[in-house]
């Protein structure tokens, strides 16, 4: 056992320190630096590795096509088959969504400035608001809606985690899970489209726009979950390229 | 004759103590940075710099509380205790810059205040799974300011040593609100094991230094049982003690530290008035009783420091008695000069 040197004693105010007591110090902090480098490539690589998407935040692009205002603004865009590519979302910049920059737009054809997010087949574009036209209140076409009724109807049970289609294509790695919570909760207040994501046992994944029993926006009636895993029914229609998930928030289940 | 005393203010070993410390920090977040680029590709920047600034802090954290312990086991740790408080004001700044970066990156720009989105956002805390982690880390946070806001010994004086001692023995609270924000934050999200396992290991290391600290501290706190003469405790043989150092005994619940030194024996309280120091594992250099942690000095006759400074502490009667050491367990007020007990010139030689 290690015995006190009577002879060394260690004021800090008063160097030099005691060459044993020194050399101690030194084999410490050499020790304390060895120490460190493995308790962060430790922490570092101890991390799962996460699954997101790209956003081209600084590249901002032009896109042009037609305006579609409901469920959730997006933009059709030109010379694309929104069956083999989904047509974007748009949403605001921050954690807004962009109903408020396309109303009355509906059914326009436009060209807008704005950065390209991107996970998979899907796209989004959050919009730079100067690039809108300016509004419209009488312009709305019937064109772009009618398209949204496509397919059939297919009744399901699901379950997935409730996440806000912005950060989860790409905006922020995490974009989903419990430390994305309350981004995801704020987002959705804001506007961002809801969207659930499912995974079945084999790893396949899907990503499902959820809109309400008449198909009308649920950002506002999904925030409560937002983030957390939920079991819910509806029926499943493909709009634009996108599933989307009809289904009444008043019947949907924690799974905790 | 005259002498002058000078406080100590930044002086070279402080300024070796941090540039070290700051070196290993740099180093620790160079290295987390490096290796999480390269492993996780698909972060963000931002993601990348909380999580830095995140292992960065509470590593530091979990070196800090292991200082204190250390010491008590092993004095030679001492020079790392000299300067502890610097390492606490680094470890506020990385936490406090964690906090800022998840504030903006997960609470800013949307309908709501970011601090009322921190502490409202998720009101689930009767579901274990899902159960807020951020209000832990903004409490722990703020505990973590207002110990780096007094950490400076102005605060120290002005609000005295008990205050300040009790204030800063938050650093337990904020631990384990920390301990919180983590296992309720990235180990429910990330459920990995070797996060688990690393976090595991420091709260374990801390505290088995802790409890290993304290069961040295309880033997010191035995009550002396010895002899009592006219209310004198015997506390041990003049041989006990090392020319210029001290034995400590508990008497009257209070630890006292008897020193030995120019033939002569003082004992004065064990508590230095600074941050509590050890004054007994002290000793003696050009006259005062030097406090081992921060080299606080008092003379062993009336336990007050050398003017100008003012710190005092008690004093405690003491005779030497047929080569027995005997102290009357009474305190003085702080700052009474005692008469040291002469010791016979066979007995010095």
């Amino acid at each position: 056992m290690w015995k006190p040197d009577e002879e060394e004693f260690f004021i800090g105010y008063a160097p030099p320190m005691p060459p044993r007591l020194g050399r101690f110090v030194r084999r410490v902090v050499i020790g304390i630096g060895c120490f460190v480098v493995i308790v962060a490539v430790t922490l570092a690589s101890g991390h799962l590795r996460l699954e997101g998407g790209t956003f081209e935040f600084g590249h901002p692009k032009s896109f042009s096509g037609t305006i579609v205002e409901r469920p959730y603004p997006g933009l059709r865009l030109d010379g694309v088959d929104s069956n083999v590519e989904p047509w974007p979302l748009l949403v605001a910049p921050g954690k807004h969504g962009a109903d408020a920059l396309v109303r009355g737009l509906d059914g326009r054809h436009i060209t807008l400035t704005g950065t390209r997010i991107q996970r998979g087949a899907h796209t989004m574009i959050e919009v730079e608001p100067a690039s809108l036209p300016s509004r419209v209140s009488e312009a709305a076409s019937m064109v772009a809606t009618a398209l949204l009724e496509q397919s059939d109807k297919a009744a399901v049970e699901l379950t997935g985690e409730i996440v806000d289609s912005k950060c989860f294509l790409g905006v922020m790695v995490p974009g989903s899970g419990k430390t994305h919570k309350e981004c995801a909760s704020l987002c959705l207040r804001g506007g961002i489209p809801p969207a659930l994501y499912v995974q079945d046992r084999a790893g396949h994944s899907s990503l499902l726009l959820l809109v309400g029993p008449t198909g009308e926006p649920i950002g506002a009636r999904a925030v409560q979950a937002a983030g957390e895993a939920i079991s819910l029914t509806g029926s499943i229609q493909r709009r634009g390229g996108w599933l989307v998930l009809r289904t009444d928030p008043t019947f949907w289940r924690r799974v905790d | 004759m005259s002498t002058t005393y000078r406080a100590v203010a930044w002086n070279p070993q402080k300024r070796r103590y941090d540039m070290v410390a700051g070196g290993l920090v740099l180093g620790f977040l160079v290295v987390f940075l490096g290796v999480q680029a390269t492993l996780r590709p698909e972060l963000t920047v931002e993601t990348l710099l909380i999580r830095a600034l995140a292992a960065g802090a509470f590593t530091l954290l979990n070196i800090i509380l292991c200082i204190g312990p250390l010491a008590r086991l092993n004095r030679r740790f001492l020079p790392l205790l000299y300067n502890r408080r610097h390492l606490g004001v680094m470890m506020f700044t990385l936490a406090l810059a964690h906090g800022v970066f998840s504030i903006v990156q997960f609470h800013s720009a949307g309908t709501l205040n970011p601090l009322v989105s921190v502490l409202v956002g998720n009101a689930r805390y009767t579901t274990i799974s899902q159960i807020p982690f951020q209000p832990f880390g903004l409490a722990a946070l703020t505990i973590l300011f207002l110990m780096a806001a007094t950490s400076h010994d102005f605060w120290l004086h002005n609000l005295t040593a008990p205050v300040w001692k009790t204030l800063h023995m938050g650093v337990y609270v904020a631990y384990a609100l920390i301990v919180l924000h983590v296992i309720f934050g990235v180990l429910q999200g990330e459920t990995s094991l070797l996060l688990a396992w690393t976090l595991g290991g420091g709260v374990l290391t801390v505290f088995t230094l802790h409890g290993l600290a304290a069961r040295q501290e309880a033997r010191l706190d035995r009550e002396e049982e010895s002899l009592r003469i006219d209310g004198f405790v015997d506390v041990c043989s003049v041989a006990d003690i090392p020319e210029k150092r001290a034995v400590v005994r508990c008497l009257s619940g209070e630890r006292v530290a008897v020193f030995r030194y120019d033939g002569q024996v003082s004992a004065i309280s064990n508590v230095c008035q600074h941050q509590n120091g050890p004054l007994g594992e002290g000793r003696i250099v050009n006259g005062c009783v030097v406090c081992p942690w921060h080299g606080y000095e008092y003379l062993p006759d009336t336990g007050a420091s050398p003017p100008p400074f003012t710190e005092k502490v008690p004093t405690f009667d003491v005779r030497v008695v047929a080569g027995r050491v005997l102290v009357h367990p009474q305190p003085h007020p702080p700052g009474t000069r005692v008469q040291p007990a002469m010791l016979d010139v066979a007995r010095r030689a």
